[in-house]
């Protein structure tokens, strides 16, 4: 009896408590499935390149750093305040898929490319695109060759489980170019198979190319063609059909690159955060609610800026002016300025 | 006859202490356990991949694969289907892994036997070279072949030329083959003719021979044959300048040698690492079955006049092939499962055009299904050809 009368007393007081908490769940939306799960976990598991200098690689100091892994951390700063919370899973181009899939990692951010069939077949969502990219080729100078068209009949190294693989197979063919392949697993062999001339041309996404030049100095010399071979928008990857947890990482990206449109950066969000410029009021979270209502703190973006500055300050420390690429902006400058960054608004 | 007992135990307690009864109901609860955790992964996974929307089927097959393969004994272009860039890989494996039973068997005896030689020199070499070898991780052996050794060899532009027309560089072996000539038809005709004139005439002697109460001739008459081709291929050469197959010559053409076959280095340092690892434990295998030979068997051979080699061909090994093959049996199966380190030096073997298509299709479960079931059928078909051998050799020895 007296057992009864307590859990009948439990019962009101959760009935009173949720009741009690009404109004806060009607504004912001409770996070569930995946989301939910990193958010309880405390740590983002994020799948990166180990290899690739300029986008996610080790350095001496055993850190790991790179433009997409910043991405990363832009993630974790949102979700935890913290860019330090979380995991990296170094992954070669043919493991990050079933990484992703098996739910070994949360999030890949890895130069990968967002195609028809990686967003249906293969089982990804993509959030926004954060580095335009085309596929290049990269010759030894003594060849003195200085177009595709010239490279008939050539061994090409190529890693396998990449676009590179079959946009290099779509391109001869298209072109009746005849080519060898000699197709690694892993990049690093397929790399040393270019430097020791088991192939005349390596190729990859540019950037790749670049990173490579940059990592092997026997390759100071050889020579990018002309040729941009495919379109390559890299952009980080969930899984698919957990739609909350892509709108969170998507709008996270979003807000990287608004910022840089409103001029918010590392250095100036303490000032910035008393403008009275509605939209950087909203952005940071300081008007309306657009962080509860994707399941995250209304200063989410914020958070991602004070620790990792926006999307011009993450492209020029890895990528731009600041690093050995010394890349030009290009296709990722602001859409304002002539490029393809374009966030769409945040009301 | 059961002891009296304080309190007679009831039938059901008593059922259970019999060990009988016991060890049944223990069995069928391991395995009530084991059919309910793998239904339990299954269901789970169907549902993971139903919630992402991934299908289990085995259709994607047929889509094209789109991709290129670096080399393979059966044709492929990118625009088959996947089953078909799988079927290269398989049929990879296969070529790779019987050449390396048959070289690492020749190996492996030539060093088990050396092992026992009585020259200090050799045996001590057989030695270290067991040692050394099954005691170094074959993926490092393999990386050694390939990134030490084979892409070592010269560049392409610098290509060793050796007598015959073959060429050594980090490309691979360059070599003539044999091509048929533009008037093969003509050739195929009358090779028919001189081998169907052959035959009768030999099986006509045999048959006088047989009738005047003498022993058919058999090597001796398909010597005759041969030469009886052979001399009309030398006459039509001759006559006619022109022969059935023509040798087809490797130039270095552009950026490659073209004409000719060649090998390539992926290939050649997995066929190298595999046989060279895998004789070191034939080689073992080869010393301990001839070691269980009894002394006498080599003994008597002796005494019989038989020289050393002769003892080891016709007395030693045959025996000893008794006692090695079950176990012979084991090396090559490892032989060929370890072929799938393949995928970590390039050669497009069927775990590493299995992963590709896994990468392009998403597709993980069915691939890793078919890698595993081609390996399953290649180890039974091995095991049961060598079972069949095994048999064979123990019904004749005993
Ligand atoms: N963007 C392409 C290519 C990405 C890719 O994996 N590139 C290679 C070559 S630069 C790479 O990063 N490899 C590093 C590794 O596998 O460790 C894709 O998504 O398929």
């Amino acid at each position: 009896m007296v057992a009864l009368c307590f859990v009948a007393a439990l019962c009101f007081a959760a009935a009173l408590f949720s009741v009690a908490l009404y109004p806060v769940a009607l504004h912001g939306a409770e996070p569930t499935g995946k989301l939910k799960e990193v958010l309880e976990r405390g740590q983002l598991y994020c799948g990166v390149n180990g290899k690739l200098s300029g986008f996610g690689f080790m350095d001496p100091q055993g850190n790991m750093v790179g433009f997409d892994v910043d991405i990363c951390r832009a993630v974790a700063a949102a979700l935890f305040d913290d860019p330090a919370k979380v995991r990296f899973t170094p992954l070669s181009a043919p493991q990050r898929f079933t990484a992703l899939q098996s739910g070994e990692i949360d999030l890949l951010s890895r130069n990968t490319t967002w195609t028809i069939s990686r967003d249906s077949r293969v089982g990804l969502d993509f959030a926004p695109v954060v580095f335009y990219d085309g596929q290049g080729i990269m010759v030894k100078r003594e060849l003195g060759v200085s177009s595709v068209s010239e490279l008939d009949g050539a061994s090409i190294c190529v890693q396998t489980g990449t676009t590179t693989e079959k946009n290099l197979t779509d391109y001869f063919r298209n072109r009746g170019i005849a080519f060898n392949p000699v197709i690694s697993q892993d990049y690093a062999t397929s790399v040393d198979g270019f430097i020791k001339d088991r192939c005349d041309a390596f190729t990859t996404d540019r950037s790749g190319l670049l990173a490579t030049k940059i990592k092997y100095p026997e390759l100071a010399d050889a020579v990018i063609l002309e040729e941009v071979m495919s379109k390559e928008p890299l952009a980080p990857a969930v899984v698919q059909g957990e739609s909350q947890w892509r709108d969170a990482v998507s709008w996270i990206v979003f807000g990287l690159i608004q910022a840089e449109e409103l001029g918010v950066t590392r250095e100036n969000i303490q000032r910035m955060s008393g403008s009275t410029d509605l939209n950087v009021r909203r952005l940071l979270g300081i008007e309306d609610t657009f962080g509860e209502d994707l399941g995250l703190s209304n200063d989410f973006l914020a958070r991602t800026i004070r620790h990792v500055g926006n999307y011009g300050e993450i492209y020029e420390r890895h990528l731009g002016m600041d690093s050995p690429f010394k890349l030009p902006r290009g296709l990722n400058d602001l859409w304002s300025r002539g490029g393809l960054m374009y966030a769409p608004p945040f009301r | 006859m059961q002891r009296p007992s304080a309190s007679p135990p009831s039938g059901a307690s008593s059922l259970l202490r019999q060990p009988r009864v016991l060890s049944g109901l223990a069995q069928a609860l391991f395995a009530a356990v084991v059919v309910f955790a793998a239904a339990a992964m299954l269901s789970n996974m169907a549902a993971e991949l139903d919630k992402r929307g991934l299908p289990l089927g085995f259709g994607f097959l047929e889509q094209p694969a789109s991709f290129a393969i670096a080399e393979g004994l059966l044709d492929y272009t990118e625009s088959d289907s996947y089953w078909r860039a799988f079927s290269v890989g398989v049929v990879n494996t296969i070529q790779v892994s019987l050449l390396g039973i048959v070289l690492a068997t020749l190996l492996g005896t030539v060093i088990g036997v050396s092992r026992l030689s009585t020259n200090l020199m050799v045996r001590t070499l057989a030695g270290a070279y067991v040692e050394t070898v099954r005691n170094v991780p074959l993926l490092v052996q393999l990386f050694v072949w390939y990134t030490i050794v084979f892409l070592n060899l010269p560049p392409l532009r610098k290509s060793l030329a050796l007598p015959g027309g073959f060429f050594l560089n980090n490309r691979g072996v360059h070599f003539p083959s044999l091509g048929l000539s533009p008037d093969w038809g003509s050739w195929l005709i009358g090779l028919v003719i001189v081998a169907a004139f052959a035959l009768l005439a030999g099986w006509r002697v045999n048959r006088r021979r047989v009738a005047e109460g003498r022993p058919p001739l058999g090597l001796w008459a398909a010597a005759g044959g041969l030469l009886a081709v052979a001399l009309f291929v030398t006459a039509g050469w001759i006559a006619v300048g022109s022969s059935p197959v023509v040798p087809d010559y490797p130039v270095l053409k552009g950026f490659n040698f073209r004409g000719g076959a060649r090998v390539s280095p992926e290939f050649a340092a997995l066929l190298t690492g595999l046989t060279i690892y895998t004789a070191a434990f034939i080689a073992e295998l080869v010393r301990a079955g001839v070691q269980a030979v009894g002394r006498g068997q080599s003994e008597a051979a002796a005494a019989l006049g038989l020289t050393r080699g002769q003892a080891l061909r016709h007395v030693i090994l045959p025996q000893a092939l008794r006692i090695i093959l079950p176990p012979l049996v084991n090396q090559y199966l490892n032989l060929t499962k370890n072929s799938s380190l393949a995928v970590a030096i390039a050669f497009p073997d069927l775990v590493a055009i299995g992963n590709t298509i896994i990468n392009q299709s998403g597709n993980a479960v069915q691939l890793i299904v078919l890698i595993m079931g081609s390996y399953l059928a290649m180890s039974l078909a091995i095991s049961f050809l060598l079972n069949q051998l095994n048999k064979r050799t123990r019904f004749a020895g005993q």
